[in-house]
């Protein structure tokens, strides 16, 4: 199998991005809630929480094995792991940081089963608590989620070439070059589209961007 | 192509010096009128503000598709749904087996009310349950919202919910206790479960089907699901019900299940064995199963319907039924299902006073008295000529009890009844036009309307509406004497409607001539009785209210028979249908 690296540029130059941004009604779910619903059968409700927590899953087993392709393994192991367990998460509130504990679990249990050389002494084992959060903090939390759902929702009303180039630019972090390699374009052909991008993100999210409290439909603070 | 303006040129070298891509003499250059010129350090601003945005959201946002599909493969491939207990015991996942029954329903396709009463004090409170047969669609969104509530006095709701959290959409809080003071407060589930809540009830949310009940008066209208809907009582003893309608009156040290429609199982506690009741039977709370007439549930309830406000959160429409119809007033219903007393003696008599002071006329053409809410009896008696009034009557006052007039005479003769709407209203009409409601808390006339047409009988409904029938039309007046509809079409309508717990309601004029209206007054359909001339129509007919023995179907307003002047009309036998339709251009037999 051949050993891929993450944000290796010369391996990702020749293939077109399969990444995506999440799109769909359950983007707006709260993590809580798609538990609920998962739990309830609802397999679209996980499907949106294997997206949203795929990255994180990703690092975090990256963070033990060193090696993509065993994280992206073992990252699937656990979002099955997790699915099977819901019955065992006493808070569903709670989901983010159980999950990762499963996930840092697995790995460790890869790593073990593997015996890369790591003694269990130098391996550190952490645990993953998710933080209390002050009411402030829920308050914020909540403005910064409101916030990134209009940002999201802007890119979703984006043409797919633009959303595209987005996608490179940022998450797979290529340079202009490296762009219009992939795209069959000319580098300042890139330049262009990625000013015309950005001028059109920045007018649309000038627009919809609202001082203050987050009152979007349904999503309220909780009270301390 | 056109040229690009100002505003792009200065974009495009703004996001290329974002980027990195400027050579070193570009990149002066920017940076000197960054610091010159302020539209370029506005834009600038403005560019990487909203770039940070952006990339921060898209590195967050982003998913392999690859990879979600491997991994909701192997999901489905399992075919292993998870069942975590805060959504509800698996023990109650199967549907109730069937059992034997002394009174097995024949229609499949049933509904169960059941109120539920819970008191976690020696008081006794009474919760109302009742489960419509709704659809079986999954539960998309399981968590419930307060609605708007109605007036707010006094009344509390504590809803915990801190073991159910996550999204919601509307006024709740969730992972906390909410507290709402409303006289009558909804909380409504999305998947059409609602709730409402009399004052000082408390209620705490278990799960998306589940109910531990506390205290309190409430009704519950369950919408069904693909779970079964479990109630926790005080006692320890739970109820499971399978999109059923049943009554459970609770208290600390007993519970009473009283069942409408359906089946219900009571298990846990005393009841080890599981105790199970069905359609017209209680369960006492010694766990003995007995007859009953559950009617009287709709009763306690009928004030729900009259509030405007509650009305517009949604009531189940069987809370739409006419009252006192369906309590049993024996000139509109014919019979009543109702127990009497055991034993039948008179104990006063209070004569009416004479009109003008002098001996009481003699009139042949007494309405029946309406007994009213509590003590208060009404009766509407000739008053000198050409005039028509209404005397009060309370029967606690049983030292200097007299009959008292309440408002002016009422100008024309009137051969039925007062009504008393479920407000406590007293309405009488009279064939001089005029319709006039009594509000005996004040001892004052709340309205009066000229109706412009003899008053002949008068119906009060649920929702607070008085249908008055008279010579030229049927016209409904609202709780506040306003017209609310008129149906012209059917003159010369002697009895009081009769209102099905749909609404519809059946017209039948003098000659036989009937109509079927819906709740607004539109035409459902005409019916073509005809009546001979020595017979005629002057009482109501009677309704064999299927809704409440199978499935309510909307296109069908249900079947109806017709009582002649003279003709008792058949008792009404729970399970049965015994009404025909009627016999277009023919007699009825």
């Amino acid at each position: 199998m051949v050993d891929e690296r993450p944000f290796d540029r010369k391996v990702y130059r020749a293939r077109p991005t399969t990444r995506r941004l999440r799109s769909g009604p359950y983007i707006r779910y709260p993590d809580a809630q798609l538990v609920v619903l998962t739990a309830k059968g609802d397999t679209d409700a996980y499907n949106e929480l294997v997206e949203r927590f795929q990255n994180a899953a990703r690092n975090r087993a990256l963070s033990v094995v060193s090696d993509f392709q065993a994280a992206e393994d073992i990252a699937q192991d656990a979002f099955i792991k997790a699915y099977n367990a819901l019955k065992d998460l006493e808070d569903p509130n709670k989901f983010a940081g159980w999950f990762l504990t499963i996930v840092h679990h697995t790995a460790l249990d890869y790593v073990r089963a593997r015996r890369e050389g790591m003694s269990l002494e130098t391996m550190k084992e952490q645990g993953f608590e998710a933080p209390r959060e002050t009411r402030g903090e829920q308050i914020e939390k909540l403005e910064e989620r409101e916030e990134d759902l209009r940002v999201l929702d802007a890119l979703q009303d984006l043409r797919d070439d633009y959303r595209e180039i987005i996608i490179l630019k940022h998450v797979e972090e290529l340079s202009y070059k490296e762009i219009a390699d992939r795209l069959g374009m000319s580098v300042s052909a890139v330049g262009e589209k990625l000013s015309r991008v950005r001028a059109l993100l920045k007018r649309r999210l000038e627009k919809k961007r609202v001082p203050g409290k987050a009152e979007s439909e349904g999503i309220q603070a909780e009270e301390a | 192509m056109s040229e690009p303006s100002q505003d792009e040129e200065r974009e495009l070298t703004l996001s290329l010096y974002i980027d990195g891509e400027l050579d070193a003499a570009r990149r002066q250059e920017v940076e000197e009128k960054l610091r010159s010129d302020p539209a370029w350090k506005a834009e600038y601003e403005a560019l990487t503000d909203s770039d940070k945005r952006v990339s921060k959201v898209v590195q967050d946002s982003w998913h392999d598709p690859e990879f979600t599909g491997r991994v909701m493969d192997r999901i489905t491939k399992q075919n292993l749904p998870p069942a975590p207990e805060w959504a509800g015991s698996p023990s109650f996942t199967k549907p109730l087996p069937p059992t034997s029954s002394a009174s097995p329903l024949r229609d499949k396709r049933m509904r169960l009310l059941v109120s539920l009463a819970a008191a976690a004090s020696l008081s006794l409170f009474g919760v109302t349950l009742w489960f419509l047969f709704g659809n079986r669609r999954p539960v998309s969104n399981p968590l419930p919202q307060v609605l708007a509530s109605a007036d707010p006095e006094s009344v509390r709701l504590e809803m915990d919910l801190s073991r159910f959290s996550g999204y919601v959409a509307g006024n709740v809080y969730l992972g906390q206790t909410v507290t709402v003071k409303a006289e009558t407060a909804c909380v409504k589930w999305s998947d059409g479960t609602r709730l409402w809540l009399r004052q000082d009830a408390k209620v705490r949310a278990l799960g998306a089907r589940s109910l531990e009940v506390d205290k309190g008066v409430f009704l519950i209208d369950v919408a069904r699901g693909t779970q079964p809907f479990i109630l926790k009582l005080a006692d320890e003893s739970q109820i499971q019900v399978l999109g059923t309608r049943f009554e459970v009156e609770a208290k600390e040290t007993s519970t009473r299940i009283r069942v409408l429609e359906g089946h219900v199982r009571r298990s846990g506690g005393k009841a080890v064995t599981g105790v199970d009741a069905r359609g017209g039977e209680e369960i006492t709370a010694d766990l003995q199963v007995r007859a009953i007439d559950p009617r009287e549930i709709l009763i306690s309830w009928a004030d729900l319907a009259a509030t405007p406000k509650a009305a517009a959160i949604g009531l189940p429409s069987a809370f739409a039924a006419p009252w006192p119809q369906l309590g049993g007033t024996p000139g509109h219903a014919g019979v009543t299902p109702l127990a009497g007393p055991a034993g039948l003696a008179a104990t006063r008599f209070i004569p009416f006073p004479a009109a003008g002071g002098g001996a009481a006329e003699e009139s042949t053409q007494y309405a029946p008295a309406v007994v009213g809410a509590g003590s208060r009896v009404f009766v509407l008696r000739r008053a000198g000529t050409g005039k028509m009034q209404l005397y009060g009557l309370d029967l606690e006052d049983k030292g200097d009890a007299a009959w008292k007039p309440c408002g002016e005479p009422l100008p024309g003769n009137a051969q039925n009844p007062p009504v008393i709407t479920a407000r406590g209203l007293v309405v009488a009409g009279a064939s001089g036009n005029i319709v006039q409601a009594w509000d005996p808390d004040k001892g004052a006339v709340a309205w009066k309307k000229d109706v412009e047409s003899s008053v002949y009988a008068l119906c009060a409904a649920y929702d607070g509406n008085v249908y008055c029938s008279t010579y030229q039309r049927m016209i409904v007046l609202d709780g506040n004497g306003e017209k609310a509809w008129a149906y012209p079409n059917i003159k010369d309508v002697q009895a009081p409607v009769s209102i099905a717990p749909d609404g519809t309601a059946l017209v039948m004029a003098r000659d036989g001539k009937s109509a079927l209206l819906d709740r607004d007054g539109k035409l459902i359909e005409m019916l073509n009785w005809e009546a001979a001339a020595a017979e005629q129509i002057f009482w109501p007919p009677v309704l064999a209210v299927r809704a409440l023995a199978g499935r309510r179907r909307p296109a069908d307003p249900g079947r109806y028979r017709g009582a002649r002047e003279g003709r008792q009309p058949p008792a009404l036998r729970r399970g049965q249908e015994h009404a025909l339709p009627p016999e277009r251009g023919r007699r009825q037999a």
